[in-house]
């Protein structure tokens, strides 16, 4: 049986690991590298690396880390943050990420989900898509995609962009609930739902994980494939194996 | 003992050769991996490798575009005498025909075509994308049935589908059950990523060191 997946996810600015809350105020901490290997000894199905990098003669060092980190963690790693072209995704690939997710860049300009499904195949296209609550009338899920690190609103439904998104070769979806992340109160699970009932690839939730529970919440009232945290687990607050040993005794079907 | 990845431009192979590295750590014989699209190095390896990502038709493409690979290869999986393993897409081009974009033809090496995974049952999603246990179908060594109920990372839209059930090696449940691995004299193919599978991988890559077909 597939397992449901438990993936940490760091943040990464100029080489380090940061983690904002509702994504502005950024702490600084830790080495990626180590941390990554303390995920994969706690037994994460995947790791991701977020690089909120903004200087462009910086993100070279992206390319370090990314590198460092697959030498040692024999598991899947995905690496998005500031992808702008199929020349980017190549030169991730080959310092060693296995999926790379794409967010504002596939938002402006949809061909290149195509052409970068085509080249790599979809098995490593994510489209990572920023999702917050709107009252706006044309967006009929009540979701608006924002760009930018959820800086921009967009004026698009989160439904139809995961719709379009998967149609143009995207292999799976990573959905943030900007309204979720950093709150500590769960999964948006309405939003999480959602979508994995309009597309049939998996759906990796992410935001708002602060207790035990919501993990469980997550596996047990979605359809998604995968749980995504951050701080709980960088901040120590509970280890992987912990996450785990709940979901297992909650009858979710763990990798152990 | 020198292990032979074929290089021939799909993807990184940095990741498979560093868990070769890993997995040959601490192993009784002296183990070499190489990285190499000359046929001459090919045909010396004492282990071959045929990884592969992306899609069939790009891999057999790019592979078939180096002069002398496919006689290399088949020449090499005839004397028997030496293993021959290929992962994911790698394995797939060992079948007859893909479906995947169009029609193609594999390598013919098992007599089996690549089809897509069928998602209509209830919450089976394309690709088939992270952990899954496998059955091991057949009693080759007790190193392979060793591995059974393993979960191994595995990550396709497209599943082989084996004309002899004596080919399966192991299977994997997903809204069928779907070809795990396979396994016919000399020739090891899997579905799953052993360089991306953790301690399952590493306990299957050595156990690909010491088995002689």
């Amino acid at each position: 049986m597939l397992k449901i997946r438990i993936i940490p996810c760091l943040d990464v600015k100029d080489g380090r690991v940061v983690k904002g809350i509702n994504f502005f105020d950024l702490k600084d901490a830790g080495d990626p590298v180590e941390q990554a290997q303390i995920y994969d000894e706690q037994g994460a199905d995947e790791l991701c690396f977020l690089d909120i990098t903004a200087s462009l003669e910086k993100r070279d060092i992206l390319l370090d880390v990314v590198n460092k980190t697959a030498k040692k963690c024999f598991m899947p790693l995905t690496v998005g943050g500031g992808i702008k072209s199929v020349k980017d995704i190549k030169t991730l690939l080959y310092s060693g990420a296995d999926k790379v997710s794409i967010n504002s860049a596939a938002i402006y300009k949809p061909e290149l989900i195509k052409e970068a499904a085509d080249r790599f195949g979809s098995q490593c296209i994510v489209i990572a898509i920023d999702a917050k609550k709107t009252a706006k009338k044309n967006l009929k899920s009540g979701y608006e995609v924002f760009s930018h690190g959820g800086t921009k609103e967009t004026n698009i439904d989160v439904i139809e962009w995961a719709k379009k998104s998967v149609n143009l070769g995207a292999g799976e979806i990573l959905l943030t609930s900007m309204d979720s992340d950093g709150t500590k109160k769960g999964f948006n699970i309405d939003l999480t739902k959602k979508v994995t009932a309009t597309v049939n690839t998996p759906v990796i939730a992410s935001g708002g994980v602060g207790e035990l529970k919501h993990f469980t919440e997550g596996a047990t009232e979605t359809n998604a494939s995968g749980l995504l945290a951050a701080s709980v687990f960088h901040y120590g607050k509970f280890s992987i194996t912990e996450v785990k040993r709940e979901l297992h005794k909650n009858g979710v079907s763990v990798r152990i | 003992m020198n292990i032979v990845i074929i290089d021939y431009k799909s993807g990184n192979l940095a990741s498979l050769k560093n868990s070769l590295e890993n997995a040959a750590l601490n192993f009784k014989k002296n183990i070499k991996i190489i990285i190499s699209n000359n046929p001459e190095v090919i045909s010396k390896a004492d282990k071959l490798i045929l990884p592969g990502v992306g899609d069939f038709l790009n891999c057999r493409k790019q592979l078939l575009k180096i002069i002398g690979m496919k006689e290399t290869i088949e020449e090499y999986i005839k004397k028997k005498s030496r293993p021959f393993l290929g992962i994911c897409v790698g394995m797939q081009l060992m079948g007859n025909i893909s479906y995947e974009r169009g029609k193609n033809k594999g390598l013919e090496l098992i007599d089996a075509d690549v089809i897509k995974i069928n998602n209509e049952v209830n919450n089976i999603r394309v690709p088939h994308m992270g952990w899954n246990n496998i059955k091991v179908k057949k009693n080759l060594d007790k190193g392979f049935l060793s591995l059974d109920s393993s979960d191994f990372y595995f990550v396709h839209s497209y599943h082989m589908k084996c004309n002899n059930d004596n080919d399966i090696l192991a299977s994997v449940e997903y809204g069928e059950e779907l070809v795990a691995a396979v396994c016919k004299d000399n020739i090891l193919g899997v579905q799953f990523h052993p360089e991306k599978s953790q301690l399952s991988g590493k306990k299957f890559l050595q156990q690909f060191f010491s088995w002689t077909p």
